[in-house]
């Protein structure tokens, strides 16, 4: 026997009795698929899109949800804790609309801004045109902080809801903010500072420039909250159901808020907005503020609702159980203004807004935003689950993203709110969170920027609940509200001309899938 | 009262904030520091706000037990307080009421309004005189922001766990009411305290390191404060434009509100 047989029967004797040792370990991290379920689903995913076909057909309904600063990570992040709390493992997990079978990349700079805020965004969604920042369904030459009524309405783009009215259909706005907030407002209101909210509002935003229309006796543009009052009669007659929060910006200064007894409303010219909804609509228009007036009221025998739940921004869904009055989710107002809606023959649009999510994230409070990421997903199921994929188009989308990230390498099922622990290197080992260049742990979630930014040394978060409500995630430079993001944001569509929805689009390119779909 | 004055009173709002809630209730109360000129004494409340950093962090996520001799709840109250660092003076109110404390900083122009709606439920209003505005947060984003205050603590200006570091000595007759005298090295400053238990307030606070000196005197100390002190009242701010601290992310393009989130961009420890 030759040295070199020798020796190699020696290594595979070696190598024989040392293996069952180095690789028979179980490894930590579990996958719950097994080999062949990978490729099965692959298989699945292709004969599935085979039988698909684009539905040419004109859309007699549009839904259009916006998550307002729903990027790509919020998307993945929410995704997994949804999964992670049907006790799965969350990564294979997938939000309502993330089965819409067209996807596109939408582009979120403004006319003025590489990174937008929700004005522009809105109303190139809303309208078919970019516009400047802060900015309502106006076109983009517009003055900052116009004032002139005049030059307004001369400056305005049509938006789809009053297209949508104008071809005889029913509409519908719904949010988790203020109804008067950017994103909502945008459907209904054109002007050219989003803060302009309420008439107090002008005096306190762009001030000087309504001091200046009014001193030249310029008749001023009206605040959002009376444009929604004070509807063109084709668009008052069509909008029958509005609802998110914001109560006070529709009460005079003299009255009290009927949830909070010491607050009162905003708006200094004494008019009672809530109560012109229901003189100027009709018998049978309500406004209810609490839940237990939103239950009562009937979609069959209810015309027009208007719902205000908050005197601001409605509670995130991870608090909405502790409010004192009571206020439905957003799937439940989705579900209730569908019910309204559907009563129309001529069919319906209808805008639904996640706006919380933006809002935790400026606070930089992850969980927040994720619990009201997968609050829309819910909206967005009921929806479908309410509607004919033949008939309706579905859209969810976006405004813009934030500085929103996961990172590291965290093993399958890592909790997504916890320490990032990698698959460790060697099976049989426990998982144990990973360390940074400063040996210290770090969370899978974090922030670029915002208030969770850390000066000097990080702390060391071995012992800290990342996973509990009020943890803000770590970040790094230092802001008292974290930032939007200028990434693309994407674009989920199903139902008629939900194929135009497909690579990469300008973010005003949804509204004219929109509008096709419709057949304006 | 000089601007450095009027940062300095903020800075002891700061530590009283510190102490309260932790670092995040710091953070959206600490707007009206004057960071240019409160440095002279920055690094001398900075160690009195870290050596109760821990203690509030504690506190802050386990709401530990106030020490006994905070444990009752301080009776509603009225002080003016007059704030000294080096010969600069100024005046600082608290209004105290069983679910309402508001402290005023007439330097700065500045109220800071919180108010209890039940236990661990809380609302907060900052008013800037100068610029006309208020700012509020709801519980739902004191909540989001994990700056919920000790409302115990948050009464009473000194932490009791600064209190629990010193060393307690003699006692004596101030205000009415029996005064204690604490003192220590905290953060190689030396800190001397009269500490009224009945009111739950300090008579005095002197803090001094090597040529740096800052005094805190209550000056008056009433059920009821008189008319003239600058409260917000509701006649006073009615007319000053409202904005919901939510909204804040959203509103960088003001110049309000870009000052304050500038101030506002501090850190945090975890």
């Amino acid at each position: 026997m030759s040295l070199l047989f020798r020796k190699t029967i020696v290594s595979a004797v070696a190598l024989a009795i040392a293996a069952p040792v180095a690789f028979a370990a179980e490894p930590a991290v579990k996958t719950p698929e097994s080999v062949q379920d990978w490729f099965n689903n692959g298989q699945k995913f292709i004969e599935d899109s085979k039988k698909s076909f684009p539905n040419n057909r004109k859309a007699k309904n549009v839904i259009f949800f916006v998550g307002d600063g729903m990027g790509v990570s919020t998307l993945t992040a929410a995704r997994i804790l949804e999964g992670q709390l049907k006790g799965k493992t969350g990564e294979e997990n997938r939000l309502s609309f993330e089965h819409f079978p067209n996807v596109a990349l939408s582009k979120t700079y403004s006319a003025d801004q590489q990174t937008s805020d929700s004005a522009p965004t809105m109303t190139a969604m809303i309208t078919g045109y970019k516009a400047r920042e802060g900015q309502l369904s106006v076109n983009h030459l517009t003055a900052r902080g116009e004032c002139s009524a005049e030059v307004i309405a001369a400056h305005s783009v049509p938006t789809l809801l009053e297209q949508a009215a104008a071809a005889g259909k029913a509409t519908g706005v719904v949010s988790t903010a203020r109804l008067t907030h950017a994103t909502p407002a945008a459907t209904y209101s054109h002007i050219s500072v989003r803060d302009w909210e309420s008439d107090s509002d002008q005096n306190t935003f762009f001030a000087a420039s309504v001091a200046d229309c009014k001193a030249r006796g310029v008749p001023v543009v009206k605040d959002i909250s009376r444009q929604l009052i004070e509807l063109s009669p084709v668009v008052r007659n069509s909008l029958k159901v509005a609802m998110g929060g914001g109560r006070t910006y529709f009460l005079p200064k003299t009255a009290f808020d009927p949830e909070y007894s010491s607050t009162k409303g905003r708006r200094s010219d004494g008019r009672d907005l809530t109560a012109e909804w229901v003189s100027t609509r009709g018998a049978n228009a309500k406004f209810v503020w609490n839940k237990a007036g939103f239950d009562a009221a009937n979609p069959a025998t209810t015309d027009f609702l208007l719902g205000l739940f908050e005197p601001s921004h409605v509670q995130y869904e991870a608090d909405r159980a502790n409010d004192k009055a009571g206020e439905p989710s957003l799937t439940e107002m989705t579900e209730k203004s569908i019910n309204m809606l559907k009563k129309s023959q001529n069919g319906f649009f209808l805008h639904v807004e996640g706006g919380r999510i933006d809002h935790a994230h400026h606070a930089g409070n992850a969980q927040r935003a994720l619990l009201d990421t997968i609050e829309l997903a819910r909206a967005v199921k009921k929806a479908v689950e309410m509607t004919d994929p033949n008939d309706t188009l579905i859209i969810v989308t976006a405004d813009h993203s934030h500085v929103f990230t996961i990172a590291g390498y965290p093993h399958r099922g890592n909790d997504i709110l916890g320490l990032s622990k990698e698959v460790p290197a060697i099976d049989g080992t426990a998982t144990s969170p990973t360390k940074a260049g400063d040996g210290l742990p770090y969370t899978t979630l974090g922030y670029q920027n915002g208030p969770g930014a850390v000066s000097g040394a990080r702390a060391d978060l071995t012992s800290v609940d990342t996973a509990a409500l009020g943890y803000l995630q770590q970040a790094v430079v230092p802001m008292g509200s974290e930032t939007h993001a200028g990434e693309d944001v994407a674009i989920y569509a199903t139902g008629p001309k939900a194929h135009l929805v497909h690579g990469s689009m300008e973010q005003n390119w949804i509204y004219h899938v929109m509008k096709e779909a419709l057949g304006f | 009262m000089t601007r450095a004055a009027a940062s300095v009173v903020a800075r002891v709002a700061v530590l009283k904030e510190r102490s309260a809630g932790g670092r995040s209730l710091r953070l959206i109360r600490n707007c009206a520091v004057n960071t240019r000129n409160n440095s002279i004494f920055a690094s001398l409340l900075l160690a009195l706000s870290l050596s109760g950093q821990v203690a509030a962090h504690e506190a802050h996520h386990d709401h530990v037990a106030s020490v006994a001799a905070m444990a009752t709840a301080p009776a509603p109250v009225a002080a003016r307080f007059e704030l000294k660092v080096n010969q600069a003076q100024s005046d600082w109110y608290l209004w105290r009421e069983a679910d309402r404390i508001e402290t005023a900083n007439a330097a700065a122009a500045r109220n800071d309004i919180w108010q209890r709606i039940k236990a661990d439920e809380y609302t907060y209003r900052r008013v800037f005189h100068q610029d006309k505005r208020v700012v509020d947060y709801t519980t739902g984003e004191i909540r989001t922001r994990h700056a919920e205050p000790d409302w115990s603590k948050l009464a009473s200006v000194i932490s009791p766990q600064l209190l629990e570091e010193l060393k307690r000595g003699a006692s004596k007759t101030l205000f009415g009411q029996k005064a204690v005298r604490y003192t220590g090295q905290l953060g190689g400053q030396r800190i001397e305290l009269w500490w009224l238990e009945q009111a739950q307030l300090p008579a005095s606070l002197q803090m001094a390191r090597t040529g740096q000196r800052m005094t805190l005197v209550l000056k008056e100390l009433r059920g009821q404060a008189p008319a003239t002190w600058p409260r917000a009242t509701e006649e006073r701010i009615g007319d000053y434009g409202l904005i919901d601290a939510a909204d804040f992310g959203d509103m960088e393009n003001d110049p309000f509100v870009a000052r304050v989130m500038r101030q506002d961009g501090h850190s945090h420890t975890h």
